[in-house]
């Protein structure tokens, strides 16, 4: 594998290994790739930033001595890229992003990006305190989101192909027999057994119970201890709200960017009539619940949640969004 | 050896005692979440046995009700209530108390004694409530797994040398010897040439994702509206558009070097004999940054230079409302 990626000259990010805090790495020419993935290896920032960056500009302007607007034009590029070795949780956060920056109406910025994206993902091995990918319809083993899938099988790697997107590091690897026949995948798929949790979201009666919950008294008390900082929401794989700012370098010209933003923050609704529809902590967090598990399932059909569990395990007051579900709409 | 189920006990004690004399209307306490050993800060009213029988205090009551006296404090206005602190949170509700943020009149403080924190997620989760937390002079023990001060995750803790508290009710003795306020760090980066510092904190604010998780978990950051990047703006609907459009942006969305450096080192300068270094903001940073390393800098100023104390008594003048004679900065200034 590591052979067949160098060839093909493309940009390869894995996991920093950090466990605690980092994000993905590019991987130094001749460095090895990561051998197993799980709670241990996840970065504590998610891979959305590749393609959906914190700073991006969207365009540069410059006003001439007659008055004309010049406009550069936005680079919505990067280097092609492969992602490797992301956990289920983070590879199928792909997909949630895709539903709402590329599905009906493709966002230039992120389809840019995106095109030249490839996922390998690597069947997880270890869940880790805060996990809950199998309460959200994934699992260790799950492969949605990726164009490879690689399953660690003692020193042998057995891969996958689920999309047609990575045909060209498909065939190399062809070449080098490494590819994996259904039933070798199907035995090794075994060893990657899911964590038992102990709470199921069920996501069309989650919804249902949700939706029902909307008035419920329990998210004043679920928020009472939030500090409305950005970390549940920037260090989520799936959140991709963002703010545009025009920032002026001097009096002729300037630049447009987009920052990621957070429906935690009270100013994320604020109004310029100084009415704010979202003023409370409480109705704050119930938008950024019942984002992932109400509305965007009733939109795109799954859960804008991917279990990965950094909401909770970094979240500075334990606000626990797994025990806000279930309290509210989950069963045990 | 300190036993925090028996000063738990204690502690359970002395808040229905309040909530029951009717002494006060609510409580902010840490209790035992989902999670344990991992602790949350928490409203009790009078009759909510339930929570009540989960305050807890130990090494994990890692947050400060301090913050949550700061972020709940217009729902919590005109009430009395009772809030727990320990060294650090005291410190920092000192630091509100003198700049008249919060009346003392409307608290009864209840101190527990702290010998120093401890990172949970560090911790195996204990299985059963019955699983004894303990301490002593060397380190944190939970069950069977015992972790010395050192390496528990608070580098904060090792040079606390806060002894002051005069709480309402205290709980805990002391079990451990004090450390001394003696930074290493800044000698460090102090004795690195120019180029090389400036190469340092470069590469901390290039790092910084803006989530202003420092800004919002710090006890004592309580302006209404940051001059930096206002998440809340303190206007109303009377407020002329003049006055909106004119906002001035000191530090604009961007995230880059310079901004990021702008929003971290205004923090810093606003800090200055505010900061009582819980280190609150340093645990909660999401990519790691080593944001003691910055607040130091004013932080030792205030220490050395002008021998200041942060936060050791409510009748103190606050740092920057203090004016001595001896003022070493005061030198030639025409006296």
């Amino acid at each position: 594998m590591e052979k067949a990626l160098a060839e093909t000259g493309w940009r390869v990010m894995v996991p920093s290994g950090a466990g605690r805090k980092g994000g993905y790495v590019e991987l130094r020419a001749g460095g090895r790739l990561p051998r197993e993935c799980g709670d241990h290896t996840k970065p504590s920032t998610p891979p959305k930033g590749l393609v959906f960056p914190n700073n991006e500009e969207l365009l540069s302007y410059v006003l001439g001595v007659k008055g004309e607007i010049e406009v550069g034009p936005a680079s919505h590029t990067m280097a092609r890229t492969v992602l490797y070795g992301t956990p289920p949780c983070d590879t199928a956060s792909f997909r949630a992003l895709d539903s709402a920056l590329l599905k009906d109406m493709a966002e230039p910025g992120y389809a840019g990006k995106r095109g030249l994206l490839g996922v390998i993902g690597m069947a997880c091995s270890r869940a880790g305190r805060w996990c809950f990918c199998t309460s959200v319809g994934l699992s260790p083993r799950s492969n949605i989101g990726a164009d490879l899938m690689v399953y660690p099988d003692g020193d042998d790697l057995l891969v996958e192909r689920v999309s047609d997107r990575l045909d060209g590091l498909w065939k190399r690897l062809e070449a080098g027999a490494a590819g994996a026949d259904e039933k070798a995948l199907r035995a090794v798929e075994g060893k990657f057994v899911p964590r038992v949790l102990n709470f199921v979201f069920e996501a069309e009666k989650l919804a249902d119970a949700l939706e029902k919950a909307f008035g419920s008294p329990y998210w004043k008390e679920f928020s009472e201890r939030c500090v409305s900082c950005g970390i549940c929401t920037f260090l989520c794989p799936t959140c991709h709200c963002f703010d545009i700012t025009d920032v002026a370098k001097d009096e002729l010209s300037g630049k447009r960017l987009r920052t990621w933003d957070t429906c935690q923050f009270p100013e994320f609704t604020g109004e310029t009539s100084a009415h704010n529809p979202r003023k409370e902590r409480w109705a704050r967090q119930r938008q950024r619940v019942l984002h992932k598990f109400l509305y965007h399932p009733r939109n795109h059909g799954h859960m804008m949640c991917t279990g990965c569990g950094r909401c909770i395990r970094y979240c500075p007051v334990d606000i626990n969004i797994a025990e806000g579900v279930m309290r509210l709409g989950g069963s045990k | 050896m300190r036993d925090y189920r028996s000063e738990s006990a204690r502690l359970r004690e002395i808040v229905s005692g309040l909530l029951e004399r009717g002494e006060v209307e609510l409580v902010v306490a840490w209790t035992e979440g989902e999670d344990r050993p991992r602790t949350r800060e928490t409203l009790i009213g009078k009759g909510r046995e339930d929570l009540l029988r989960k305050v807890v205090w130990s090494p994990f009551c890692t947050t400060s009700t301090v913050t949550f006296l700061k972020k709940n404090k217009a729902a919590l206005a005109g009430k009395r209530l009772g809030v727990v602190v320990k060294d650090c949170d005291l410190q920092a509700l000192n630091v509100l108390l003198q700049e008249h943020f919060l009346k003392r009149e409307d608290l009864v403080i209840i101190g527990v004694r702290c010998d120093g924190l401890a990172e949970a997620d560090l911790f195996p989760r204990p299985e059963g409530a019955e699983v004894p937390i303990t301490s002593d002079g060397g380190g944190v023990t939970v069950g069977k797994q015992r972790r010395a001060w050192e390496d528990s995750g608070f580098t904060t803790c090792l040079t606390c040398s806060y002894e002051d508290m005069k709480p309402d009710h205290v709980v805990g003795e002391y079990g451990r010897k004090k450390g001394k306020p003696e930074w290493g760090h800044l000698a460090r980066l102090q004795a690195l040439e120019p180029g090389k510092r400036r190469e340092h904190y470069a590469a901390l604010f290039e790092s910084c994702i803006r989530c202003y998780a420092c800004r919002e978990v710090c006890p004592v950051c309580a302006c209404v509206e940051c001059a930096i990047d206002p998440g809340e703006r303190a206007i109303t609907p009377r407020t002329a558009p003049s006055v909106k459009a004119c906002a001035p942006v000191w530090a604009c969305r961007e995230r880059s070097v310079s901004e990021n450096a702008v929003y971290l080192l205004t923090r810093t300068m606003h800090m200055a004999g505010r900061c009582v270094r819980c280190g609150w903001c340093e645990r909660a940073c999401p990519v790691g940054l080593p944001l003691m390393e910055i607040l130091d800098l004013s932080n030792d100023a205030v220490r050395r230079v002008y021998r200041y104390e942060v936060g050791r008594d409510p009748a103190d003048p606050p740092f920057l409302a203090s004016y001595a004679e001896t003022d070493p900065d005061d030198k030639g200034a025409g006296h």
